[in-house]
């Protein structure tokens, strides 16, 4: 958009100075003409003048000279003439001393033909050139019209020009829109198939056990308890893309198991490695400790986030390497996970720009979650924060720091 | 429009070309174009006059068209040139000055010494500590030969000492102008100019004590004198013969002694 608009200036201010230039060149060419024809008038005159007063004043007849002249004087638009001698004395002058409002004046040389065309004295005469100065005000006057009609089409055409590149423009970005909109189905829907596939599962599980009449009582408790999970992560999911669309839904009360969410993620980690070579590694100090942690926020939204930062680890590596989840305790107020890859790293150039909304660095159906900037408001909303290290082609480590809420000792 | 009726202005001035050209002698020219101009009227035939001085009359009769004027002896080698010539008048020449200036009288001496730069200053003349301007008409004039031979010039002007000018009219008004200036002028002219019309306010003074008058030149006392003649190269033609005859007519012998020339044929 800005090199255009420089384009387009540049282009504005070069047909300024054509236009310019063909005024200029017009108004000089006819200035030139009008020019032409104040110069042949005044010859005229000055033919005239010499055929009928050259021996009169080489003869210094001076009725004879005033006769004449008034005589051939009405035919031309002089007002006023003199005639000199060659002393430069004045021998004879007529017409009114009130100059015109534009007038010229004339001088040339008289030359007798009795004398072999001697130089006997000087007409000099005021030649009347309103008319003529008036056309030349006209055509500059016109001149300048053209200019300014011209410079305002340029104007409204440049309008024009930026009109349509705003509606282009519009268009761009509600296609662009469209095409997040789309990304974002297909991200929704992936994300949405992982859990209703874990679904699926779970209730082929009690269907196979009820269809071989083995009611193994805590299977099938198992599988009803992951099947609630999914479900709750299912909402979650819906809640996350309702916050998405700026649906606010209220956290600040709730609160969830830490000890539930990370044996839920490490029952859940086949999912994330499926049909890759990844090594994913789950050590807890936190479950070691054998207390139950309790944190705020919503179970299912915590967790996404950190599916979602598993998952980019995934993302990373391609189909092979390790991701190492960890957690610890910090100060006893604080709960630390650490998510550790050995991938590629992240370059140093988008660095700054990872956790900024729809930023990706990925094929459209590679995306694997609602993105870094949803993981970050969210874990911030929990009163948490997230940040990252990471090193070229060593790999990167995602921390997750949430305030614990509650410890239950047993 | 205007153009056109310039156009047609031209055109017709062109298409009125005088059948007869008439060049040269100034003195002769108010005489030649009241001439001509009775003569158009009587005779429907237009003539053409031009000035110039006696010199581009001798140079209208070299052409060998049209009739030359001048107003001065023809010198011996223009004599063998086989001109025709026909005496018209008789003209003096005065010697004027400002008419602020007191002096009355001038010697052929006097005249010497002015033109050959021996005396510039009035002071030895008249007791006017101011520098002495001779004007007169320029050597293409008859008037300006015929009177530096007339008072026996040692030598030609030269332009320090000596302003010439295109017409005797032109040197009325500028010795008119001038209170230092000195010159000479066809009598015809001041009898005319001066005397009669009164365009000019010059003072006409004595030569050797005789003043400038008809009467004296008539007498033979004042002898600043030359005839006026006009000359053709060849035969004239008929209109030409007409013109050149049209001066010994009865009117024109008026009309000249009326403008203050003398006429011919009253010589004797």
């Amino acid at each position: 958009m800005k090199l255009k608009s420089n384009v387009f200036s540049y282009i504005s201010i070069v047909a300024l100075f054509v236009q310019l230039a063909i005024v200029v060149i017009l108004t000089h060419y006819y200035a030139q003409e009008v020019e032409q024809l104040i110069q042949k008038k005044a010859q005229n005159f000055h033919l005239a003048a010499e055929r009928e007063i050259a021996v009169s004043l080489g003869e210094y007849d001076i009725p004879s000279i005033e006769k004449r002249l008034n005589n051939i004087q009405e035919y031309f638009p002089v007002h006023k003439v003199n005639i000199f001698d060659t002393d430069e004395d004045l021998v004879f002058q007529t017409g009114s001393d009130i100059a015109p409002i534009e007038s010229r004046v004339f001088e040339y040389e008289i030359k007798d033909p009795s004398r072999e065309f001697q130089v006997v004295g000087y007409l000099i005469f005021s030649l009347d050139i309103k008319d003529h100065t008036k056309k030349q005000k006209h055509i500059l006057l016109l001149g300048s019209l053209i200019v300014l009609v011209s410079t305002l089409l340029l104007f409204l055409f440049a309008q024009l020009l930026l009109n349509t590149k705003i509606k282009f423009g519009k268009k761009l970005a509600h296609s662009n829109k469209l095409a997040t909109i789309g990304s974002t189905t297909a991200t929704v829907a992936h994300e949405l198939g992982n859990p209703l596939s874990i679904l699926g599962g779970e209730v082929m599980i009690i269907k196979l056990l009820l269809k071989k009449n083995k009611i193994d009582i805590p299977q099938i408790n198992r599988a009803i308890e992951n099947h609630q999970f999914t479900m709750k992560r299912i909402v979650s999911i819906i809640d996350s893309l309702r916050s998405y669309s700026r649906y606010e839904s209220n956290d600040a009360n709730l609160t969830f198991s830490y000890n539930n969410l990370y044996e839920m993620l490490k029952r859940m980690s086949p999912h994330i490695t499926k049909h890759t070579e990844i090594e994913l590694s789950f050590s807890s100090s936190v479950i070691e400790s054998g207390h139950t942690y309790e944190l705020p926020g919503d179970e299912g939204k915590a967790y996404q986030v950190i599916t979602n930062i598993l998952m980019n680890a995934k993302d990373a590596l391609g189909n092979k390497g390790y991701i190492k989840y960890s957690d610890m305790i910090i100060n006893d107020s604080t709960l630390k996970i650490s998510i550790r890859d050995n991938g590629s790293g992240i370059p140093d150039k988008i660095k700054d720009k990872i956790f900024e909304p729809f930023y990706t660095t990925k094929d459209k159906d590679q995306g694997t979650g609602i993105g870094l900037d949803v993981v970050k408001s969210t874990i911030t909303k929990m009163g948490g924060k997230v940040y990252f290290e990471t090193k070229e082609n060593e790999g990167t480590t995602f921390y997750i720091e949430l305030p614990i809420k509650n410890v239950k000792k047993d | 429009m205007k153009l056109l009726v310039i156009l047609i202005f031209i055109f017709s001035t062109s298409l009125c070309f005088a059948q007869i050209e008439v060049r040269g002698s100034s003195t002769i020219y108010p005489l030649a174009k009241k001439v001509a101009e009775k003569f158009n009227q009587e005779k429907r035939i237009e003539v053409d006059v031009l000035g110039g001085g006696s010199a581009f009359g001798i140079k209208q009769a070299l052409k060998k068209s049209g009739i030359g004027m001048v107003s001065r002896e023809l010198r011996p080698v223009e004599k063998e040139l086989g001109f025709r010539i026909f005496n018209i008048a008789i003209d003096g020449i005065v010697i004027v000055t400002h008419p602020s200036n007191s002096l009355q009288n001038i010697t052929t001496k006097q005249l010497q010494q002015m033109l050959d730069g021996s005396v510039i200053n009035w002071k030895t003349i008249n007791a006017r500590n101011k520098e002495i301007i001779i004007i007169g008409p320029n050597k293409d004039h008859g008037t300006h030969a015929s009177f530096l031979k007339l008072i026996h010039a040692k030598k030609a002007l030269d332009n320090i000492q000596f302003k010439g000018y295109h017409s005797h009219r032109q040197v009325m008004s500028k010795i008119e102008k001038n209170k230092n200036a000195i010159g000479w002028i066809p009598l015809a002219h001041y009898n005319q100019y001066v005397l009669d019309k009164k365009n000019y306010n010059l003072k006409a003074i004595s030569y050797n004590g005789v003043a400038p008058t008809i009467k004296n030149i008539k007498s033979k006392k004042y002898y600043l004198v030359r005839p006026l003649i006009l000359i053709t190269g060849k035969k004239p033609t008929r209109e030409e013969s007409e013109f050149i005859n049209y001066f010994s007519s009865e009117k024109i012998q008026k009309m000249i002694l009326d403008l203050g020339y003398i006429p011919f044929s009253s010589k004797d």
